[in-house]
This record gives C-alpha cells, sequence and structure tokens, in this order.
C-alpha cells in the first residue's frame, strides 16, 4: 500500500484531534458550568461578634432570593465558612453593597477592606453602608421588601446615590478615606422598618418564591403568605463617623454633608424667612451644584469649603401671594436668595466644626495634599485650621 | 483550439500516445468511427456533390438533425465542375460556423463537441461544422446571488450562453477570450477572459499557464479547477472569486481580474481575490451608498457573530460569568437549569442539530419539506427545550449564529469550519484561547497572498484609496480609481 | 507581497502597540509597591527615557538606509563580533518573552479565570508566538494595522467609561518624601522598559511608499506615535496611583492594572465588560511577544545558518515550555526578574541602540569613502 502524504498525514492528525476534542467535550472531562457551583451574592452584611466576624450574604439563584450566613475569626474564614456549609462558592463578583454592622471600628474596618481589595474579590464600585444595628438583620430583612422598592436593597441604594441627596461611598472611596491622613471615613446608615399590612397579602405578591426569569428583584417568602410583616426601607438620612471612635450624627447635622459632598447633585432644601411678620416655608430643588474643599498654608492651615448652587422654587404660589401684598419680585427673590444662603452657610458650618473632632471631611488629607512638608511640620491639631466659608445661591 | 505544435498533454487528454501524434494521420470518417467504443451514438451519411463522394459524420445526440439534413441538402445541390474544401467553403458553409482540421485528435474533440465533420474523398482532412444543439437551462435568477434592484440574469451551465451573456455587457474590442479543453475524458471547454490593457498581463499568463498544465479525468464543474489556480489549496478559506451573475463578472473584469468559465458550470471564477468581495453584494451598487455601508457592516458583524458567537456564550458560561450583567447571569441560570449536558456539549449538539437540519433540508424531496422543516424546528428544538434536555440561550445562541453566516453565503463554508473550532477554544481555554484563536487567525489571513492581492485588503495592508469602496461604500461618482489592490495596468476608470 | 519589508504606516502602528505592550499591566502595580505614589514621577521619567530611546533607535533606521541590521552590525564588527552581539541580545529578548508570557499569564489567572493557569494553557500562547517567528515581517506590519484602531477604540472607551468617576486628587502629593523612591522605582523593572530596541529588527526594512527610500526623515513621526500610546498609558497609570496611593500594602504582584482600578464601577450591574476589552488590549502584548520571537527566531538563522536556526527556534519554545512548568510561582519569578535580571536588562535594551548607532555611523563613513575612492579612480581614468 502507497505510503501516505506529509500532507494527508497532517490532515488526518488534525481531523484525529479534532474529534478527540468533540468527544471529550461530550465527557465529563469537559469543564462544567461554573455557574452552577456558586452562590450569587447580591449584598452581603459583616458583622463583628464576640465570636470573629459574622458575614451574611442574600444570593440570588434561578431567580430565588435566599439568606445564607457564615462565622470565622476573620472576613476570609467567615466566607470559607458560607461555602463549607453550602457546598457552594458564595461569588461575590456580582455583590452590589456590603452593609457593616454598628460593632465595627475602624480597625475592624480596615481589615476588612484591606483583605476584600486585596482580593478583588468584591469590585471596587460596589457600595458601602452602615447598619442602624446589625448588618445581619438588614440582610435578612431585605427578603420581605415590597416589590415597588426598586430592585432591592442594592438597587435601593444605587438609586439613592444617584437621586437622593446622599452619597454612597464605592469600596475603593471608602477604604482610601479610612487609609488617608483623615482615617475617618462616613457612611450612611441604612435600616428597615416593619410595615403594618392590612391584610395577610399587603405589601407584595403571593408568590410561591419564583419570581419571573430575568429578575434579580426581591420575592415574597412564604412566611408572608402566614402574615409577617413586609419591611420598608428608612431612607438614609443619618450618617457614622468612623474615626477614632465610631458615631452617628443625625439627620440635621447631616444636611451640611449634603452641601459639601460633590456627588450629591438633587435634593430637596427648605428655609424659612419672615416677610411682613408673616412667616413662610419656601421649598427648592437643587438644580445645580458645585462644591469643593482647598486646603492651603497660609499664616497656618487653612481650609475653605465653597458651595456654589442654584435652587429652583417648587413653592412658587407663596412668592406670587407675597407679590400680591406688595412687595416686588426682586424683592422677593433676593430676601429669599438671603434666607437660603444663611440656611446653607449655617448647615455646612455645623458639618464643618464637628468635622473637627473627628475629621470626616479629610481636612488632612486636603492639607497633605497642599503641602505634605508643611502638613509634616504642623501639629496636627485640627482647633488650629481656620475654616472660611464661601457660599453662593442663586434662587429661579 | 490549434493543435498545430500541441503538447504531450494535449495527446494524453486523448489518450493518444506521442508516438502515434507524431505522425499525423489521414482523417477519415470511417478510421474516426472505428475508434469510438459505441459507433451507433454515431451516423454517418454519404452523400455526392458536383461528382465527388463525401461523407458526413456526426454524433446524433449532440447534433441538430434538422440543420444537419438541411446542410447535407444544401450540399448535395451545390453545382459546379469541381469540388473541394475551399469550394465547399467558400460556396456552400458560408453561413454556417465552420472550421478546416487536418488532424485526427482534434477532429475527434469536435465531433466529440457536438460538431460534424464533412471529408470529401480525394482532400486531406476535413470540415468540422458546428451542428450542435443540446437542451439546456433558461436564464434566471440564481438562488444565492437574489436582489431586490439590479439585474437578474445568471449564467448558466452553457458555455456558449455563458460568454454571449459577458459579451453583452463588456462590448469592447479589448476582450480577450483564451479557449481550451481540459480533462481527458470529458474535454470540457474552459475559457479565461480578461480585458485587456486593464488585467495585469502575468496574472492572466499565470493563470492559462495553470490551467494548461491540469491533468485530470474529468472537469464537471468550475470549481474542479478552482484548486490547481489558487495559492494555497489546502485552506479553508475561499481564494477564489465565484459569481453567477453577468453583471458581476462584468465588474470584477473591469477592476482588472481574470475570469474562468467552464462549460457545464454555472459557476465562474474570478482572480485575484480579497476577503472584501465576499462582503460586498451587486445590489450595493444598485443602491444608495450610505444604505449598501450599512449593509456591508451588517454583513461583517454578522460574520463574526456567526463565528465567534457560540464560543463566547460557552467560554462565559463556564468560566466568565462575571463578565455578564447581573439580570443576563439570572436569566442563563434559569434557563439552563436542570440542563443534563455540560456547556460546550450543549452548544455542540445544538450545532450538529442545526447542520442535520440544515443538510436534511437541502437533500429530502420538496414534497417532504414542508413536514420535516416543522419537525425539525418544532421537535427538535422547541420540544427538546421544554423537555430540558437543551437550553433556550443555546438554541438562540447558535441559531442567530447559523443564520448570521448566511449572510455572506459564500463564505459560509469556512465560517461553520471556524465556528465549530472557536466553540471547541471557547469550551476548553475561554476568552483567553479565543483571543489566542483570533489572532492566530488574523495572523493567517494577513499573510495570505494569491496573485500579488493581499487577502485583507484594503484593511491590511491599508490602502486608503480601496477604502472608497470598502466597508463603507461611497458614491459611484467619488470611485474614478480601479482598485489599487488588485494589480492591473490601467488605475483610472474615468476622468475625473 | 515585500515579504520582509513593513510600510511606514506599519512600522507607526507597531511603535504604537509595543509603546504600550509590557507596560500596561504589570508594571503600574509593581512600581507603586517600590515608589508608591511616586510611581507617577518615575512613569513619566521612564517614558522620557523611551522616547530618548525611540530617537536613537529611529536614527539608526534613518542612517542604515538599506542594510539591515545584521548587515551593519557585520560591516562594523565583523562576522563574529557580529553574531555574539546578535546572539547576546536574542537570548535575552527570550528571556522577556518568557516574562510578558508570565504577565500574560497572571492577568488571565487573576482577573479573567480567577485560578492559576497551568502549563497547558500557556502551550497555545507559545505555539502563537513561534507561529509569529516564521511569518514574514510583512504579515506582522499588517496585523498590527488590524490591532491598532481596536486597541486605540477599547482605551477610548474604557476612559470614557471611568475617568469621570476618578479622583485624580489622589496623587498629590508627590515627591512627599523627597526623591529617595525615584531610583529604586527606575531601575528595579527595567525589563519592563526597553521595548523599542526591538524595533531594530526593522533596520533597512521599513518602506515609505512607491519610491522606496529607507533612510527617510520621516521615521521620526514614530515618536508622536509614541508619545500618544504614552498618553494613554499615563492617564490609565495615574488611575491607579490616585486611588492606591495610600494603600501600597493592599497591591501584590499578582495585581494587576485591571483588578484594581476602579474600572469595575457599577460593573456588578452592567458585568465586567473591561476585562473583554482588556483582552482586545491584550493583542498589542501577543504581537510585540510575537516579534520578539521573530527576533530571535532571525538572529539564530544569522548565527548559526538557517537550518540550525530553526532548530534552535524551536528548542526555545520547548525551553519556554518546560519553564513554565517548573517556575509555577509567578510572584517569585518577577521577584527574581526584579532583583537580578535588571542591570542585564539595562545594559542590553540602553546599551544595543547605541551599539547600533556606532554601526550605523561607521557604516555611513565606511560608505562614503568607498564612494570618494571610486570617485577619484574614476576620475583618474577620465
Amino acid at each position: 500500500m502507497k505510503p501516505l502524504s506529509r500532507k494527508t498525514k497532517t490532515r488526518l492528525m488534525i481531523i484525529a484531534f479534532a474529534l478527540l476534542l468533540f468527544s471529550v467535550s461530550l465527557t465529563p472531562l469537559a469543564p462544567e458550568a461554573e455557574i452552577m457551583t456558586r452562590l450569587m451574592a447580591d449584598a452581603i452584611g459583616i458583622d463583628v461578634t464576640d465570636e470573629g466576624v459574622v458575614v451574611t450574604a442574600k444570593t440570588i439563584n434561578s431567580g430565588t432570593a435566599e439568606v445564607v450566613s457564615g462565622k470565622g475569626e476573620i472576613l476570609r474564614e467567615a466566607l470559607q465558612n458560607i461555602d463549607e456549609r453550602y457546598g457552594r462558592k458564595l461569588e461575590l463578583g456580582h455583590c452590589g453593597l456590603v452593609v457593616l454592622g454598628s460593632d465595627l471600628d475602624r480597625d475592624d474596618m480596615v481589615s476588612i477592606f484591606m483583605s476584600i481589595l486585596s482580593d478583588a474579590s468584591v469590585n471596587a464600585g460596589c457600595s458601602v453602608v452602615a447598619a442602624k444595628e446589625k448588618a445581619q438583620k438588614i440582610i435578612e430583612d431585605t427578603q420581605n421588601l415590597p416589590e415597588s422598592t426598586n430592585d432591592g436593597l442594592t438597587g435601593y441604594v444605587t438609586f439613592s446615590d444617584e437621586r437622593l441627596a446622599v452619597t454612597v461611598p464605592s469600596v475603593l472611596e471608602f477604604a482610601q478615606a479610612l487609609r488617608s491622613k483623615s482615617a475617618t471615613g462616613i457612611l450612611p446608615i441604612i435600616d428597615l422598618q416593619k410595615k403594618e399590612s392590612e391584610s395577610g397579602g399587603k405589601g407584595g405578591n403571593q408568590g410561591g418564591g419564583e419570581s419571573q426569569s430575568g429578575s434579580s428583584g426581591q420575592t415574597q417568602s412564604d412566611e408572608q403568605s402566614n402574615g409577617d410583616e413586609a419591611t420598608e426601607i428608612v431612607p438614609p438620612k443619618t450618617h457614622r463617623v468612623i474615626g477614632e471612635t465610631v458615631y452617628d450624627i443625625s439627620e440635621a447635622d447631616s444636611y451640611g454633608l449634603m452641601w459639601l459632598q460633590e456627588r450629591t447633585k438633587e435634593g430637596l432644601v427648605a428655609t424659612e424667612l419672615e416677610i411682613k411678620g408673616e412667616k413662610f416655608t419656601v421649598r427648592a430643588i437643587i438644580e445645580k451644584k458645585k462644591s469643593s474643599i482647598d486646603a492651603a498654608f497660609d499664616h497656618g492651615p487653612s481650609i475653605t469649603l465653597s458651595v456654589e448652587a442654584r435652587l429652583r422654587l417648587v413653592d412658587r404660589y407663596a412668592v406670587l401671594y407675597v407679590v400680591e401684598q406688595g412687595m416686588s419680585l426682586d424683592d422677593v427673590m433676593s430676601e429669599i436668595e438671603g434666607s437660603y444662603k444663611k440656611t446653607v452657610s449655617d448647615e455646612i458650618k455645623v458639618t464643618a466644626e464637628m468635622s473637627r473632632t473627628d475629621d470626616f471631611l479629610g481636612y488632612k488629607t486636603y492639607l497633605y495634599r497642599a503641602d505634605a512638608k508643611m502638613y509634616n511640620a504642623w501639629s496636627g491639631d485640627l482647633n488650629e485650621v481656620s475654616i472660611k466659608y464661601d457660599t453662593v445661591i442663586s434662587v429661579v | 483550439m490549434n493543435c498545430h505544435g500541441a503538447t504531450k498533454a494535449v495527446f494524453q487528454n486523448l489518450c493518444i500516445t506521442p508516438s502515434q501524434a507524431a505522425q499525423p494521420k489521414n482523417v477519415n470518417a470511417d478510421g474516426i468511427l472505428n475508434q469510438m467504443s459505441t459507433k451507433s451514438l454515431f451516423a454517418k451519411n454519404d452523400f455526392f456533390c458536383c461528382g465527388v463522394h463525401g461523407e458526413v459524420l456526426a454524433a446524433t445526440d449532440l447534433t441538430d438533425s434538422e440543420g444537419l439534413r438541411d446542410m447535407i441538402d444544401a450540399i448535395k445541390r451545390a453545382d459546379g465542375e469541381e469540388m473541394n474544401y475551399d469550394i465547399l467553403m467558400r460556396t456552400v458553409l458560408v453561413p454556417l460556423e465552420f472550421q478546416k482540421i487536418d488532424d485526427e485528435v482534434e477532429a475527434i474533440k469536435n465531433l466529440l463537441s457536438g460538431d460534424a465533420l464533412v471529408f470529401l474523398d480525394g482532400e486531406e482532412g476535413c470540415v468540422s461544422v458546428n451542428m450542435r444543439k443540446y437542451e439546456i437551462r433558461t436564464i434566471t435568477e440564481p438562488p444565492t446571488s437574489g436582489v431586490t434592484q439590479g439585474p437578474r440574469e445568471g449564467f448558466i451551465e452553457n458555455i456558449k450562453t455563458n460568454m454571449s451573456l459577458i459579451e453583452r455587457k463588456l462590448r469592447t474590442p479589448k476582450l480577450k477570450i483564451e479557449r481550451m479543453k481540459i480533462g481527458r475524458h470529458t474535454s470540457t471547454e474552459v475559457a479565461v477572459v480578461s480585458i485587456e490593457g486593464i488585467a495585469d498581463e502575468k496574472i492572466v499568463e499565470s493563470v492559462i499557464r495553470k490551467l494548461k498544465k491540469i491533468d485530470i479525468d474529468g472537469v464537471l464543474d468550475s470549481h474542479y479547477l478552482q484548486n490547481y489556480v489558487e495559492p494555497r489549496p489546502y485552506s479553508i478559506f475561499n481564494q477564489v472569486g465565484t459569481c453567477e451573475k453577468p453583471d458581476i463578472c462584468a465588474a470584477k473584469l473591469l477592476e482588472g481580474r481574470v475570469a474562468i468559465l467552464c462549460d457545464g458550470s454555472p459557476i465562474v471564477l474570478t482572480l485575484p481575490f480579497m476577503f472584501l468581495e465576499e462582503v460586498q453584494s451587486a445590489e450595493d451598487y444598485y443602491q444608495r451608498a450610505p444604505f449598501a455601508s450599512f449593509l456591508r457592516i451588517v454583513r461583517i458583524i454578522a460574520t463574526l457573530f456567526g463565528i465567534f458567537l457560540p464560543g463566547f456564550y460557552v467560554a462565559l458560561e463556564i468560566f466568565h460569568f462575571s463578565i455578564m450583567p447581573e439580570q443576563l447571569l439570572q436569566t442563563i441560570i434559569n434557563a439552563t437549569k436542570g440542563v443534563p449536558l455540560p456547556p460546550l456539549a450543549e452548544v455542540l449538539f445544538v450545532i450538529l442539530l442545526f447542520e442535520i437540519i440544515r443538510e436534511a433540508g437541502i437533500r429530502m424531496p420538496q414534497s417532504m419539506g414542508l413536514a420535516m422543516s416543522v419537525v425539525g424546528a418544532l421537535v427538535l428544538g422547541e420540544t427538546a427545550v421544554n423537555a430540558g434536555m437543551i437550553g433556550s440561550p443555546a438554541v438562540m445562541i447558535v441559531a442567530l449564529s447559523s443564520i448570521s453566516t448566511y449572510t455572506v453565503p459564500d463564505a459560509a463554508d469556512s465560517s461553520a469550519i471556524m465556528r465549530l473550532v472557536f466553540t471547541l477554544i471557547g469550551g476548553f481555554l475561554g476568552l483567553y484561547g479565543l483571543l489566542i484563536g483570533a489572532v492566530f487567525l488574523l495572523i493567517y489571513l494577513v499573510a495570505l497572498n494569491g496573485y500579488r492581492t493581499p487577502f485583507l485588503a484594503p484593511y491590511a495592508p491599508n490602502i486608503a484609496s480601496d477604502k472608497k469602496d470598502g466597508l463603507i461604500k461611497e458614491p459611484l461618482l467619488d470611485l474614478d480609481m480601479r482598485p489599487e489592490s488588485i494589480p492591473q495596468i490601467n488605475k483610472r476608470r474615468r476622468k475625473k | 507581497m515585500e515579504k520582509d519589508k513593513v510600510k511606514f504606516r506599519q512600522f507607526l502602528c507597531i511603535t504604537f502597540l509595543i509603546a504600550i505592550a509590557m507596560k500596561m499591566f504589570m508594571l503600574p502595580v509593581l512600581l507603586m509597591r517600590v515608589s508608591g505614589r511616586d510611581s507617577f514621577i518615575v512613569m513619566l521619567l521612564v517614558l522620557f527615557t523611551e522616547l530618548v530611546l525611540l530617537a536613537v533607535v529611529a536614527t539608526v533606521i534613518f542612517l542604515s538606509g538599506k542594510k539591515n541590521l545584521y548587515e551593519l552590525l557585520k560591516s562594523a564588527f565583523g562576522s563574529v563580533g557580529s553574531k555574539i552581539i546578535i546572539t547576546t541580545v536574542s537570548v535575552f529578548y527570550l528571556i522577556k518573552l518568557f516574562m510578558s508570557l508570565v504577565d500574560v499569564r497572571i492577568f488571565f489567572s487573576t482577573s479573567v479565570f480567577g485560578q492559576p493557569l497551568n502549563v497547558w494553557h500557556v502551550l497555545p500562547m507559545i505555539l502563537l508566538v513561534l507561529y509569529f517567528a516564521i511569518k514574514p515581517l510583512a504579515a506582522m506590519g499588517r496585523l498590527s494595522e488590524i490591532c491598532t484602531p481596536i486597541v486605540i477604540i477599547s482605551m477610548i472607551l474604557l476612559g470614557c467609561l471611568t475617568l469621570p468617576e476618578v479622583e485624580f486628587g489622589g496623587l498629590n502629593p508627590l515627591l512627599a518624601e523627597g526623591w529617595s523612591k525615584i531610583g529604586g522605582g527606575y531601575t528595579t523593572f527595567s525589563m519592563w522598559y526597553g521595548d523599542f530596541t526591538l524595533l531594530l529588527m526593522l533596520t533597512g526594512k521599513v518602506t515609505f511608499g512607491k519610491k522606496q527610500a529607507t533612510g527617510s526623515g520621516k521615521i521620526y513621526f514614530s515618536l508622536i506615535s509614541a508619545l500618544v500610546a504614552f498618553v494613554f498609558l499615563m492617564v490609565f497609570s495615574t488611575v491607579l496611583f490616585a486611588a492606591y496611593g495610600d494603600m501600597t500594602e493592599v497591591l501584590t504582584y499578582g495585581h494587576n492594572i485591571s483588578n484594581m482600578t476602579q474600572y469595575a464601577v457599577g460593573s456588578y450591574k452592567f458585568g465586567r465588560f473591561d476585562l473583554i476589552i482588556f483582552c482586545l488590549w491584550l493583542t498589542a502584548v501577543l504581537l510585540s511577544a510575537g516579534m520578539m520571537m521573530n527576533f530571535f527566531a532571525h538572529g539564530m538563522d544569522f548565527a548559526f545558518g538557517r537550518k540550525a536556526g530553526k532548530g534552535v527556534t524551536v528548542a526555545a519554545g520547548i525551553v519556554i515550555l518546560i519553564a513554565t512548568a517548573l517556575f509555577t510561582d509567578l510572584n517569585r519569578v518577577t521577584e527574581f526578574v526584579t532583583t537580578y535580571m535588571w542591570i542585564p536588562s539595562m545594559i542590553v535594551q540602553y546599551g544595543f541602540p547605541l551599539v547600533c548607532l556606532a554601526a550605523a555611523i561607521i557604516a555611513k563613513i565606511k560608505d562614503k569613502n568607498i564612494r570618494r575612492v571610486q570617485g577619484e579612480a574614476v576620475k583618474s581614468q577620465n
């Protein structure tokens, strides 16, 4: 028999190799879909107890939401514990939210975030919030959120960052704040409260735990139909400062934060003014806002807090009423602008002064960036810092 | 074909040994008839003309019997004192297409092609008269080159008709046709067509030389010739252009290409070839330029989809689900829950199903076609998905990929193989493998040249002027130069 | 096609791709571990040095005319000397090729797969670079023409998606601790610089339009091409430096610019499509690796003859594969290279162009003398 030519032999080898690959693909040797061996975490909560770190994760698989949890001495161990308990690896790549419990101090958070970032398991853009009390409770209660809530807690937090006057830091931003010269971070506080239901079914659909395909939104657990109350999110108006000490600041004290954080672009603001003996509450929405914090060493450390905002009145009828009383429109608008400027300045001042204690506005960071040499020579006492305010408000 | 100085190869085509060929035989009807295995296929008629005895030999199945009878009558009626071939050709055969032949080999070839051979006693050689008549298909629109606007004529299996279609498009004295017969037992007529003064002479000569060197049993279709003229015959990629329409062929000739027509085949080969030709369609030149550009971009995207989509999907599902958005991820998890096969096997299985349905759809009798298509689509597709045998994303991906490959039908064969290869690569090596594979493919394609024309021109190498008729097509008003990618003599189509 | 030549436009594309190839994955992270946020200054210095290096390479190409690299070295240093030089440089590029494969391997292991790639994964990459080695220069030029727009579009896309979110203020303060960190960063990672030395393989092979004129001053336009690449590189590196300036201890050898930056912002919703964009960017690295192998292959052909050279090239591929199997701890490999290879790397990558420049000048002088002598001979005959 005539021997095969080299070209024919090569072609036969290629075909044999392709057939081999083809047959291997039909056997267990072919790679399985890793997707099926993972628990997709949508949000995680981290608490610290006497026993160590507790991680609670809300997972969504095949449209069903479930809460899983694990414990360990450190974060890695707690995550490993979840893998062991449920027989599937917890996948954090699609996690959109990290909730930190009230019992975590700065050092705990630093070690957690350094671990998260060095593993790159959670992506750097994931949002971080603080829980009113236990993060575990928040994660568990999200099961009972009504369907009208935008895509669950994660979606709500994203919405808050974009549309409400709340700046939600990302994992990277928060870690940067903790590791900066200021060594202080600030987080919005999230809480869920029970919502009274009128009947056994109000507050959500009565599905048996299955949601429509493609939705990663909330589902109602079977407990819902048994009479458990639905929960709703408390809008994040308060904040938690994480510095040398950890404490919460009230809604009123947080207003200035809203003005000074660059990312907050929207919100409703009110001011009270008195015209001809009559008191009016005037409301406006923020149409445009620009803020900055500048630092310098001019005869000592100084910080300038600049806010420039344009507000659009929503209570136009109040203005018209006053105009009808005999005041000119220009005068009224000027009064309103003046009132808003005072209100805004006062709010900023409150926040700015609070930041002298725990530097959550990052004075030290800005001073260090402005002049490292002078910073190193300075004592570091924030009470020495002179704070200037530059507030420009226009009302339309 | 002129046999004077014929080469050994020509004689071999007719199974005649060189020693026989070296001594020209006396051409006579009986001698020729004795060489035929089935004499009943041929008819020999005697006649007397001006006192000279003669014979007409013809193949009964290939000749026009009425025309033959008329010719014989005309010969018999001829009056004169003497008769020889010169007088015959000048007086009787004037309205007919004829040729004086002195060589027996050539005479046999012409007889077998359907010519009638006229012999006169006492004269050397014979006269071959074109009496060919066989059933041919009517000119219709080709099935693979359908257009909504533009001419709808297509080539058929008869080379003479095809030549006439081209000649009607290109009424120029510069139309150069080189004819030859290839195939030992088929003597298939092949014509190499080019436009003198436009096509590069070296390319034309090279093509003719390669065709003349062919030593083969028979040529039944132009694709038999393809392997002999393309630079890399073992490659899976087309390196020779094909067309089924005379307007496309004429356009390619006007750009400086060479066309090869083959009797018995409606497909005309064109050289040199670039990948861009597969993305272009004749209709692009009969529509507005922006729409044509849009369609070309759609075709190239579809081709990329066709090749890479299944592999990409498999890679994402197995290795890189983090790349997918969360909602899509959940949809896929829902849809693939409970599917018994691993993703790679699932997609390969669906590809196999599609190929079976496609192939069966072409081969099965028309009467069963509709019913079986329904079976294929519904039973195999929908029922299998509902039963959880395969997932709906896999079906959707493979269906989209299969349809996409047919937006460029000429590249469908290589696309189908590439699709399989990249699916396997994606399944075993993920995105990394796809990247390596894609770079491998690109390197191979950029290095592919044929007749001094780069395969990926005008994008690699970059030829700016040719891009006017590339993925983005400019209006005909701006296309005043011929493609630089193709070697030609005359670069300018028209004055500016 | 002129198989052994690249067009000027292709030369610009190759310059652009080589400029970013090896510097975009690991280098910014590695620099940060040594120099912190001052890596910004180090990067600027490195890129400036690279531009100077490119200017030297361009001058060699300009002066050499139609002579290729081997002819140039041979005429200046003789057959034996030139073979020694070429062999040394070729072996160096083989090591550099191994390092670039390590970088790619680390990128895919950490960012794309999430688990280490084994030797069987590396085999296709080695086959690819060997395939490059047998392909003519024109093929590489054409490939660069296809890859360059893809890389540019992917970088612009990535920039549009991520840059608005970045706080560049984090880059300050620069030089807070003086220049102490700059020297270490500049020298330690020299293996990741000096890529333009590879362009010397195109000496005498760059055509400038139909009127072939190797040695046209147009070659200096490649500096602009490199500058554009460096702008992109600086922007993306600065994102990393600004974000991690205070957290350098988070970074390890396994990290790269992709998984450490804010490119993943919002990606939990939209998916890590930045990884796909990075994979497109990776074609530059593969082209660069291919060119290194091509340089090695041609160097071996020159040093040992065609047949033996081919055998050496194949053997080199096998050696890389074996090395991949043996050296599985890529952190150790990177550490070894940064500790022991930085001096040889600087010598070869910065010294070789100067050697070639000297050779080009010597060759030019020799040609002038020959022409003068010939001219005088013709005059005296007349």
